[in-house]
C-alpha cells in the first residue's frame, strides 16, 4: 500500500486584484515506503503547494489526497502526529532561542512526554552535528546549522513522512553535502521523503523517483533514469573548440549552443544539441565552417539536460 | 498538562525582557503615571487613594497585554514559525492562550511595581483591605486580559490593516474600561460596548474590593463569565481563521 496518495488534485487561487490562477491541474502519483520522492519543476509549477497540501497547511480546491492512508483533507490533525516537514531558508526558527531551547518549546508542541525530552534532544542535537553549538543562541548561525537545526526539528515526532522543500537551498557544498546524507540514511530507516528542489543533481543523487510538474500539471514520472531515457532522442554533445566565427556558429540551422565557457582566450567548450539525428562525423564536419575542433563526444544525458528540454514551452 | 509546559515555555523562552517598549511599559511607564498622579492630587490638594494607584497600574498592564499579545500571532506568521505552529498536534487555540496567558503574566510586574513604587516612592497609603479578595480580583483581571489579548492576535492575524492601528486601541479601551472614568458617566451606546468587554467587570470588581462593597464577587463572576464566553466564541474562531488561512495559502510569508 502506497504512503502517500494523490488522486486529481486540483488547487485554484484568488490573487490580490481578484483573478483566478490554477495552481495544480490534477496532479495525481503515489509514492511509496522509504522513497525519497522528488518534486521538480520552475517557480510556480506547483511544487510548494503540492507539499502544503500533502502536510496539512493548505486545503486543495478538488481532489484528495492521503498520508499513511489517512484523508489529510479530513483528517489533518491525525496526519500531523506522524508527517513533519523542513522548508529552505532561515525563516521559521527564533533566533533568540539555543537550540536546545527551540527543540524543547517543538517537544511541548508534538506532546513529547517531559521525561524524554532531554534525551530525544541530545540524540537529535548529535545526528544533525550541532553539539558544539547547543547552547548558542540561533541568530549566530550560519544557513547550514539553522537548516540541521530544522531537520532535528522535524525528527521530533519520529514521523514516518517528511516534506523538504528546498531544503539546501543556500547551503554551502559541504553544508549541502551533509544534508544529502542524512536523508539517505534516513531513507534507509524507512522515512520517507518528498523533496523540493532545484539542482537537478541533488534530485539525481536523492530521489528514487521524480515527477516534473510544468503548470501546475504533471509532465513526467518515474526514476531519474526512467526520465533521462524519455530524452533519448535529444542528441547533446560536448566539444572543445577555437572559434573564429563565432556568429555564424550562433546563426547554424543544424545545432544550437546550449552553454559555452572560455576555457581560455582561444579556447572554449560548448554543449551544443544537434537538431537532426545525425552521427558525431557529421556533427564535426558542421563545426569545422567555424572553428576549429579539438575534441567532440556524445554527452550522457544528466537529469538537467532532461529537464531543460522537458521544460522548454513553460510559460 | 501539557498546557502548564506550554505556558512556561512561553514565559521562559519568548518573554522579551531586552524590547525597550516593554522595558518602558513594564519599569518605567507605572512611575510616570504615579508622578502624574502625585503632582495632580498635590495641585488639587485630593488625597490619593487606592482604585488611583491600581487605576495607573491597570493602564500600564494593558498596555503590555496590547502590544505583545497583539503582535504575537501576526509575528508567527511574518517569521514563517505560523505554519510550524499549525502543522504540530497541539491546536493552535492552545498556543494562543499559552502566550496570552504569559503575558499577563509578565503584565503583573506592573502591577507590583506600582504598589512597590506607590509605598515606598510616594509613601501612599494602597488601602487593600482583604489581600486574598485583591488577589483574587487580580486573577480575574489577567483572565480578562488574556481573553482581550487572544481576540486582539486574531484580529490582527486575520485584517492584518487593522495592526496598524493598534495605537488608537489602545486609549479608547482605557477609557471604555472604567479604569479612570465611571462607565455610567459613558452615553449609552459606549455603555454597552463597555459591558460587553470582560476588562469593564474585572476593573469593576477590583474597585469594590477596594471599597470593600458587597458586590465584589458578582462582578469577579461576571467578568469570568463573559470571559469564558469570549474564549469559547475564540475556539471556533481560531479553527475558522485556521480554515480560511489553509483555503487561501495564507499562513506563511510566502
Amino acid at each position: 500500500m502506497p504512503v502517500i496518495e494523490v488522486d486529481k488534485l486540483f488547487k485554484e487561487y484568488k490573487t490580490k486584484n481578484g483573478e483566478k490562477k490554477v495552481a495544480l491541474n490534477g496532479v495525481s502519483f503515489d509514492v511509496h515506503e522509504g522513497e525519497v520522492f522528488g518534486l521538480l519543476g520552475p517557480n510556480g509549477a506547483g511544487k510548494t503547494t503540492t507539499i502544503k497540501i500533502l502536510s496539512t497547511l493548505l486545503l486543495p480546491t478538488r481532489g484528495s489526497a492521503s498520508v499513511l492512508g489517512i484523508d489529510v483533507i479530513r483528517n489533518g490533525e491525525q496526519v500531523r502526529s506522524q508527517i513533519n516537514f523542513v522548508y529552505g531558508g532561515e525563516k521559521g526558527v527564533y533566533g533568540r532561542l539555543t537550540a536546545f531551547e527551540y527543540l524543547s518549546y517543538f517537544c511541548v508542541l508534538y506532546r513529547i512526554p517531559r521525561k524524554q525530552q532531554k534525551l530525544l534532544i541530545d540524540e537529535l542535537i548529535t545526528m544533525v552535528g550541532l553539539e558544539h553549538a547547543e547552547g548558542q543562541q540561533i541568530y549566530t548561525y550560519s544557513k547550514g546549522m539553522i537548516q540541521r537545526l530544522h531537520i532535528a526539528r522535524s525528527l521530533i515526532n519520529d514521523p514516518k513522512v517528511i516534506f523538504l522543500d528546498e531544503p539546501t537551498i543556500g547551503l554551502d557544498p559541504v553544508g549541502s553535502k551533509m544534508l544529502r546524507e542524512l536523508i539517505k540514511s534516513l531513507s534507509k530507516k524507512g522515512i520517507t521523503f518528498i523533496l523540493t528542489t532545484h539542482y537537478m543533481s541533488e534530485a539525481d543523487e536523492l530521489c528514487d523517483r521524480i515527477v516534473f510538474l510544468k503548470n501546475g500539471s504533471m509532465s513526467s514520472i518515474g526514476t531519474p533514469k526512467q526520465i533521462k531515457e524519455e530524452c533519448n532522442d535529444l542528441n547533446v554533445f560536448e566539444a572543445t573548440i577555437q572559434l573564429f566565427d563565432q556568429s555564424g556558429l550562433e546563426n547554424e540551422e543544424l545545432i544550437s549552443v546550449n552553454d559555452l565557457q572560455h576555457i581560455t582566450e582561444s579556447y572554449k567548450t560548448i554543449k551544443l544539441e544537434f537538431k537532426k539525428n545525425l552521427d558525431i562525423s557529421e556533427l564535426e564536419n558542421v563545426l569545422k565552417k567555424y572553428c576549429q575542433v579539438i575534441k567532440i563526444q556524445r554527452k550522457e544525458i544528466s537529469l538537467e539536460d532532461a529537464y531543460i528540454y522537458l521544460m522548454k514551452d513553460v510559460e | 498538562m501539557n498546557i502548564l509546559s506550554l505556558i512556561i515555555k512561553e514565559f521562559i523562552y519568548f518573554t522579551n525582557l531586552n524590547n525597550r517598549i516593554y522595558q518602558f511599559i513594564l519599569f518605567v511607564q507605572p512611575l510616570v503615571l504615579l508622578t502624574i498622579i502625585h503632582f495632580m492630587s498635590v495641585m488639587k490638594g485630593i488625597e490619593i487613594t487606592g482604585p488611583y494607584i491600581i487605576a495607573t497600574a491597570i493602564v500600564s498592564m494593558w498596555s503590555y497585554v496590547l502590544y505583545s499579545s497583539g503582535s504575537s500571532l501576526i509575528w508567527q506568521k511574518w517569521n514563517d514559525s505560523l505554519n510550524l505552529l499549525i502543522a504540530a498536534p497541539v491546536s493552535l487555540f492552545q498556543i494562543v492562550l499559552s502566550k496570552m496567558l504569559s503575558n499577563s503574566l509578565i503584565a503583573f510586574i506592573s502591577l507590583t511595581l506600582t504598589l512597590f513604587y506607590a509605598k515606598i516612592i510616594f509613601s501612599l497609603n494602597i488601602g487593600i483591605a482583604h489581600l486574598g479578595t485583591f488577589i483574587f480580583t487580580a486573577i480575574v483581571l489577567l483572565v480578562s486580559l488574556s481573553v482581550v489579548g487572544m481576540f486582539l492576535a486574531v484580529v490582527f492575524t486575520t485584517v492584518q490593516e487593522v495592526y496598524s492601528f493598534q495605537n488608537f486601541i489602545l486609549t479608547p479601551v482605557i477609557l471604555l474600561s472604567g479604569i479612570f472614568i465611571p462607565v455610567e458617566s459613558l452615553p449609552f451606546t459606549f455603555r454597552i460596548i463597555s459591558y460587553l468587554l470582560p476588562m469593564t467587570w474585572a476593573v469593576e470588581s477590583i474597585y469594590s474590593g477596594l471599597n470593600e462593597t458587597n458586590d465584589v464577587f458578582l462582578l469577579a463572576g461576571v467578568s469570568l463569565g463573559s470571559s469564558f464566553i469570549y474564549l469559547f466564541i475564540l475556539f471556533f474562531g481560531i479553527r475558522r481563521m485556521e480554515k480560511i488561512m489553509k483555503q487561501s495559502g495564507s499562513l506563511g510569508v510566502v
